[in-house]
């Protein structure tokens, strides 16, 4: 029988949530864009102020919500309140950003519930330009902390990509049922 | 340069946002924020954090006209909060120059016509001289 899931797009300011969801979703995506006027942190001309949201039906006939959160940590009620709703986490990281690693333990440590309960990926984007560009050092460090979850490359304009990170937490969510704790 | 960090233009709106104070009965906070969530100029009571503010009515607005869009409403002008204890309201400053939102909170004895026309009459009055600070 078809379920239905709510998943979570995370990461940093410019990591490509909004554009992953956009990638993914077959519904046309609600956003709440502004216009950016931090462009000392990132140069883009919007930014998500509250959520995006789209929806995807798999193979199977399962659908997928699709939530986007903002980025940055001052809209940290709208991670409270999408995390409640949600079954697991996609986290996006910037490899281009210098703060790449850094971002990876902040967002560890907002999002502990769903990493600790192995309902969680890692797509890591824009590596073509990035500094590791490569998945392995981001992989290494989260075997340092004590996760061992998959990892991706990914870019979020490819929607190949994007529903390969999608199955594989759908599988972890077969794997990993919540706990009723 | 953002006009958030024109001190000029701040001055301006937090005399703005006293004048909105003084003339609506039971509002005690009034900020103006950028639509992506950051402090241009408040006037806030003790408890109320500005950035928490900030933050909070950039996500509300940009809901609202999300939800307002998608009803096929055009763009919303306010976003209100009936509260147990109070109203808060949400207005877009209209400008064709910067994207800016007033947010003003008011306690339980407050009337929410009076604290509405006040808040436009400050949204206008901001917006009208918003130009002279491009």
């Amino acid at each position: 029988m078809p379920k239905e899931y709510v998943v979570l797009f995370a990461g940093p300011m410019g990591a490509g949530k909004t554009t992953a969801i956009s990638t993914l979703s077959e519904t046309p995506v609600v956003r709440t864009e502004a216009v950016n006027t931090d462009r000392e942190r990132h140069e883009k001309a919007s930014t998500t102020v509250a959520l995006d949201y789209g929806e995807i039906t798999l193979d199977q006939g399962d659908k997928v919500r699709l939530y986007g959160v903002p980025g940055q940590e001052r809209f940290d009620f709208m991670w409270r309140i999408l995390r409640e709703r949600a079954l697991g986490v996609v986290l996006l990281i910037d490899d281009a950003s210098a703060s790449a690693m850094a971002d990876l333990d902040a967002y560890l440590a907002a999002f502990g519930d769903f990493f600790a309960q192995s309902r969680a990926v890692i797509g890591i984007t824009r590596a073509d330009i990035g500094v590791h560009r490569s998945a392995d050092p981001y992989q290494s460090h989260l075997i340092e902390c004590g996760h061992s979850l998959p990892v991706f490359v990914a870019d979020a304009r490819d929607r190949t990509q994007m529903l390969t990170l999608l199955s594989t937490l759908i599988v972890l969510f077969e794997l990993n049922p919540p706990r009723k704790d | 340069m953002e006009i958030r960090n024109s001190q000029v233009f701040v001055a301006m709106c937090r005399e703005q946002l006293r004048l909105l104070l003084a003339s609506a009965d039971g509002a005690d906070s009034a900020a103006i924020v950028s639509g992506d969530g950051f402090e241009v100029a408040a006037v806030l009571h003790d408890n109320v954090s500005a950035s928490r503010v900030a933050a909070m009515t950039s996500s509300l607005h940009a809901l609202a006209l999300a939800a307002s869009t998608e009803m096929a409403l055009g763009a919303n002008r306010s976003v209100v909060v009936e509260s147990e204890l109070g109203t808060l309201v949400v207005l877009r400053i209209p400008s064709p120059q910067a994207e800016l939102l007033l947010t003003v909170i008011a306690r339980s004895s407050s009337v929410l016509g009076s604290v509405l026309y006040a808040a436009r009459r400050c949204v206008d009055t901001v917006g009208q001289r918003m130009s002279g600070y491009a």
